[in-house]
């Protein structure tokens, strides 16, 4: 199982989220200095239910993702990023020089040559990757330094495809 | 219906496809055998099934695309017959020649009409040689780029180049005038060569808008043939569909029929055997193009068994033991009735274009109504592949008509949930609540065209129940595993944590069986 994060992010904005069992179905939910007490009803498959405080029970999802934690309710998904996932994804600059397999797929055709000249936005590889076809496109303008995958090869998510120079 | 024809049939396939039939198989009184590779070995087919073979690593060539490997696979389990499913080797003549070779039934068309009909450039000149009518273009064949160049002209742009042994999309490029077309050729045929091994390229003039229209035949190898009711899939994405419908609420009773008598023109007279399904481009005037034959079942066979009434697989499995097609299906032309969705669940993200993506399935919570069929391919806490087609499962309604068959749609998609990954769940909710899709105004290009639908609300802050339900999360998944109540059944106990009776709690709900 995943484990649930303490800290999640909403906009800009990072909340602890806690709760804990008061006994028969009643819960203190805590987000972060505010304080709830809620009713709330587990079930053993698929759906827990809550009740508001005016009495109407909502059934809803809960459950812990690697990027921070998914609920569902009345047919909407929603996902609270985990305040550690976004800085992990913020602190990585993006080389715009690389070009790096999004997916582990099948290359189905490498676009481009060695020594081209391309522009940004212009498709390098297709991918084929969960049956769909990927275009990967240069993020940046400039010289195709060297190509690191030929058409067929089984590749994985991140690997190096391509690396080009200004 | 009678029993099954065969004592023991293979399906050659994975995901929500192979537990549809595999289960079909059981239903007829067969023994269903799976095969899976190594990303599969907890899969839900694999469980389902009465035997279960491993065929080698995760990478379909070397598994469920190995010819050697699958034929071993029935020799060792005792099979008569192998089903294909759709994709992988379901279209693969050389696979159904092989089957013959070695005595073992498969469970669709021959090795001859495959050839026949598979090729776009073959069915193609058969739909000509038939009277039915095809999107004005240039068959090209070995023709030099000058000719190429002279009949694009001669057709108009914009226009379409596309592999004759395309799929998916592949080497198909849409040019918009004549100074990008011969570097848009090029770039077809390149693709195709590395995709197919196969750079042999024709060119179509581009309808549009259209409408994707799809005629479903069962042959039965005789050249007896009935045509069912079409579906109309015109909402794609990336040339994969996204939902579907029977019937059309484009088509007229009169198309209907023209429709249906010009896919039977492309089968009666090459002794087609088993399902297929033929496809066509409709404008707006009424008017409709052939584009291409697949000699398989389709992903959307649900719609058409719903407003027919008959299991195209039990059909299937019949055809292919001789049974006569008038026991089947007693009309050569079949009348809808009420009107059936289909919705494809699958783990990508549509905000991120599509991206799919692969992990824990922690929640899977499939709903039983009226009029709601799922069939599924994953279970709670099974780990979805990355190595394979996104598709989780299909949720497919039934109802008197249209406005009914999408709300009872609507309802089964808001109270399912399969959570873990991102789905396009919300996605679909959103397009079948839009105004051009409520209204019918479908069209291949729909999603470019309402193109909102693939933007993100920016800066919604979620209510004060979300942060609460997610505030609840970690006590009440501690408290799930827990409980220890009747529900609890082998999940309770210590043991293997591979095994699929200790990851999760929802092989109990899919024992409790959804047919």
């Amino acid at each position: 199982m995943i484990p649930y994060p303490d800290r999640i992010l909403v906009g800009e904005e990072d909340f602890r989220l806690s709760a804990r069992p008061l006994g028969e179905h009643r819960f203190q939910v805590q987000i972060e200095t505010k304080g709830i007490e809620v009713r709330a009803f587990p079930m053993q498959c698929g759906g827990d239910v809550l009740e508001t405080p005016d009495g109407r029970r909502i059934r809803f999802f809960v459950t812990a993702t690697p990027k921070g934690i998914q609920v569902r309710i009345k047919g909407r998904t929603w996902m609270l990023p985990s305040a550690s996932s976004v800085r992990e994804r913020e602190g990585v600059e993006l080389d715009p020089h690389k070009i790096e397999a999004p997916l582990t797929g099948t290359i189905l055709a490498i676009l481009v040559e060695e020594g081209q000249e391309v522009e940004e936005g212009e498709e390098l590889i297709l991918l084929s990757a969960m049956k769909m076809e990927h275009k990967l496109r240069a993020h940046a303008g400039g010289k195709i330094k060297a190509l690191h995958a030929k058409a067929g090869d089984t590749v994985d998510a991140g690997a190096l495809l391509i690396e080009m120079e200004e | 219906m009678k029993p099954s024809p065969f004592d023991c049939i293979l399906v050659a396939n994975r995901g929500e496809i192979a537990v549809r039939v595999l289960r079909a198989i059981q239903e007829a009184g067969a023994e269903a055998i799976a095969v899976y590779s190594d990303a599969d070995k907890l899969s839900k087919h694999t469980m389902i099934a009465d035997r279960s073979l491993p065929i080698g690593p995760a990478d379909p060539r070397e598994s469920y695309l190995d010819i050697d490997k699958i034929l071993r696979a029935a020799k060792e389990s005792g099979a008569q017959a192998i089903h294909p499913g759709y994709g992988f080797l379901a279209e693969n003549a050389e696979f159904a020649r092989r089957c013959e070779e070695e005595g073992i039934c498969f469970i669709g068309p021959s090795p001859a009409s495959m050839d026949l009909l598979g090729s776009k450039r073959a069915a193609r000149l058969k739909a000509q040689e038939k009277g039915v009518p095809v999107v004005p273009g240039f068959e090209g064949g070995s023709a030099d780029e000058a000719s190429f160049l002279k009949a694009a002209e001669e057709i108009g742009f914009p226009l379409l180049v596309k592999a004759s042994a395309g799929g998916g999309g592949r080497g198909m490029r849409l040019i918009q005038k004549k100074e990008e077309f011969l570097a848009g050729l090029r770039a077809g045929k390149l693709e195709a060569e590395q995709a197919f091994g196969d750079g042999t390229m024709l060119l179509e003039k581009y309808i549009h808008p259209s409408r994707h229209i799809e005629i479903q035949v069962l042959g039965d190898g005789k050249g007896n043939a009935v045509a069912f009711p079409e579906r109309e899939c015109s909402v794609q994405r990336r040339h994969q569909k996204v939902i579907e419908e029977s019937p059309s609420p484009a088509v007229s009773p009169k198309t209907r029929l023209d429709l249906q008598e010009a896919a039977l023109a492309m089968v009666e007279g090459v002794q087609y055997k088993g399902a297929g399904t033929v496809e066509f481009l409709l404008d707006e005037q009424q008017s409709f193009y052939f584009l291409e034959v697949n000699t398989r079942l389709q992903v959307e066979h649900p719609v058409t068994e719903f407003v027919s009434g008959i299991d195209l697989v039990q059909a299937q499995i019949q055809i292919a033991g001789g049974v006569p097609l008038d026991a089947l299906a007693p009309q050569r032309i079949i009348d809808p009735q009420g009107h059936a969705f289909e919705a494809r669940v699958c783990a990508e993200d549509p905000l991120d274009g599509f991206m799919p993506s692969g992990g824990l399935l922690s929640i899977c919570a499939e709903v039983d109504a009226p009029g709601v069929r799922i069939d599924s391919g994953v279970y709670p806490g099974m780990n979805i592949p990355i190595e394979y087609d996104s598709l989780l499962a299909k949720v497919i309604t039934h109802a008197e008509d249209r406005d009914r068959a999408l709300s009872r749609l609507d309802f089964a998609l808001s109270r399912c949930a399969w959570l873990g990954l991102p789905t396009n769940v919300d996605f679909l909710l959103s397009l079948i609540r839009h105004p051009a899709f409520t209204g019918a105004a479908l069209r291949t290009d729909f999603l470019e065209v309402h193109s909102e639908l693939l933007e993100p609300i920016e800066n919604e802050v979620p209510p004060e129940e979300i942060l609460v339900a997610a505030a609840l999360g970690r006590l009440l998944s501690q408290g799930r595993s827990g409980l220890g109540s009747e529900e609890a059944g082998p999940h309770s106990k210590e043991g293997d944590r591979n095994s699929p009776w200790n990851i999760d709690d929802g092989f109990r709900i899919l024992q409790r069986g959804r047919s």
